[in-house]
């Protein structure tokens, strides 16, 4: 891929020099000619971006964000199709943009200074631990993120307070065998009486989820060591975790509200 | 150290995060680390809701008391009304969330509405 950032934005071409130019492109495969499509699109990237402004993200991300669709559907398009570019990519680019949203789990707004050092914090966290060798209490977090022990607190608040991260979300990128997926599900349950309500719950769960899960309340792991064996923040297992058991928890009172019935 | 902290909330899973907020506080005083705060969280969470979906009639107010010890915060909490006894309070996922998360967890009855009392230490 060419260097998106050096790229400048170019006056929208004509209808037809658009269609003529991406006949070019599947023709000849033309870097250049992709280049040009690309930029000659940015004031429609950037219009669909600030829609989704004002929601806790700076603009210029939601740009590169929104880029992306971009560059997918310039690859894709088929200029055969009886259909304008740009409305074949607007779809494109917005899923591209909604699909930012919902892995960063930003769903409502939180002050920027906040999600800065909620980011900020998840590397902190794993940082301290790593020096450590334990998981840091909050004087310590603070201290390491020159931070007030308020606003670490306030940010790991806020953390939950938008913590409405997909679950389908990587489900599919744990690498895990059908095997290793069922065997979790089934050794954890063996030791449940509810697991005729619980079972086809988990099994519905996403396959990190499940593990999370299976490693935390059934192997008895600790949430920094579950974060290490899965290689993401301690944070993130913390809010997948908050989030899952959240889950369950509506699915089970609803069972139990129609059982009762 | 001896403090005691109650509070009474609306029964309602909004207000749940006002639990534990207050939680979060506390427990920073007491140098809880990470880990455990989390820990508490999932405690509080799981706890308030059990009380919440159990209660017959639904419970109208929840009050919780925070007792801050050394390295250890005790939390009991309870609703305004009794469980109902279609389900059990602590079904067996609960327990199972709860043994890995809290120190020990009890319930009892008291004037005919049941008290869960736990405690998670600072780890």
């Amino acid at each position: 891929m060419t260097g998106l950032g050096s790229q400048e934005r170019r006056p929208q071409l004509p209808k037809e020099e658009v269609k003529r130019l991406f006949r070019e492109l599947r023709q000849r495969h033309d870097a250049d000619v992709r280049s040009k499509l690309i930029e000659s699109h940015l004031g429609l990237v950037e219009y669909l971006a600030r829609r989704f402004a004002g929601r806790g993200e700076p603009l210029d991300d939601l740009v590169q964000v929104a880029t992306i669709g971009l560059v997918k559907a310039v690859d894709r398009f088929d200029p055969d199709r009886q259909v304008e570019f740009s409305t074949y990519a607007t779809p494109t680019i917005v899923g591209e943009l909604k699909r930012h949203f919902r892995d960063k789990g930003w769903a409502v707004r939180v002050p920027r200074r906040l999600q800065e050092l909620n980011l900020r914090l998840g590397s902190v966290i794993s940082a301290l631990s790593q020096n450590l060798q334990r998981s840091p209490t909050v004087a310590e977090i603070a201290r390491a993120a020159s931070a007030t022990e308020e606003e670490v607190l306030e940010a790991l608040d806020s953390a939950h307070a938008y913590s409405l991260i997909s679950l389908d979300a990587g489900a599919d990128r744990e690498g895990l065998s059908y095997h290793e997926q069922i065997g979790y599900v089934d050794e954890s349950l063996e030791a449940l009486e509810d697991r005729v309500s619980v079972g086809p719950l988990l099994k519905r769960l996403p396959p990190r989820e499940r593990r999370m899960l299976h490693l935390r309340f059934f192997k008895g792991l600790t949430q920094s060591e579950i974060a290490d064996e899965l290689g993401i923040s301690q944070m993130h297992v913390s809010r997948l975790l908050a989030k899952t058991l959240a889950v369950l928890r509506e699915g089970l009172e609803d069972r139990e509200q129609e059982g009762e019935r | 150290m001896s403090d005691q902290v109650t509070i009474r909330i609306p029964a309602s899973t909004n207000h749940v995060k006002l639990v534990t907020a207050t939680a979060t506080s506390l427990a920073a005083l007491l140098d809880f680390t990470y880990d455990r705060l989390m820990d508490l969280h999932i405690a509080i969470d799981e706890i308030c809701s059990r009380i919440l979906a159990s209660s017959v009639p639904p419970a109208t107010r929840l009050e919780v008391t925070f007792e801050l010890e050394e390295g250890r915060l005790r939390i009991s909490a309870r609703g305004d009304s009794p469980l109902g006894t279609k389900t059990p309070f602590l079904t067996s996922w609960a327990q199972t969330i709860l043994d890995q998360v809290t120190d020990e967890i009890q319930v009892s009855d008291v004037e005919g509405t049941a008290r869960a009392t736990f405690s998670v230490a600072r780890g």
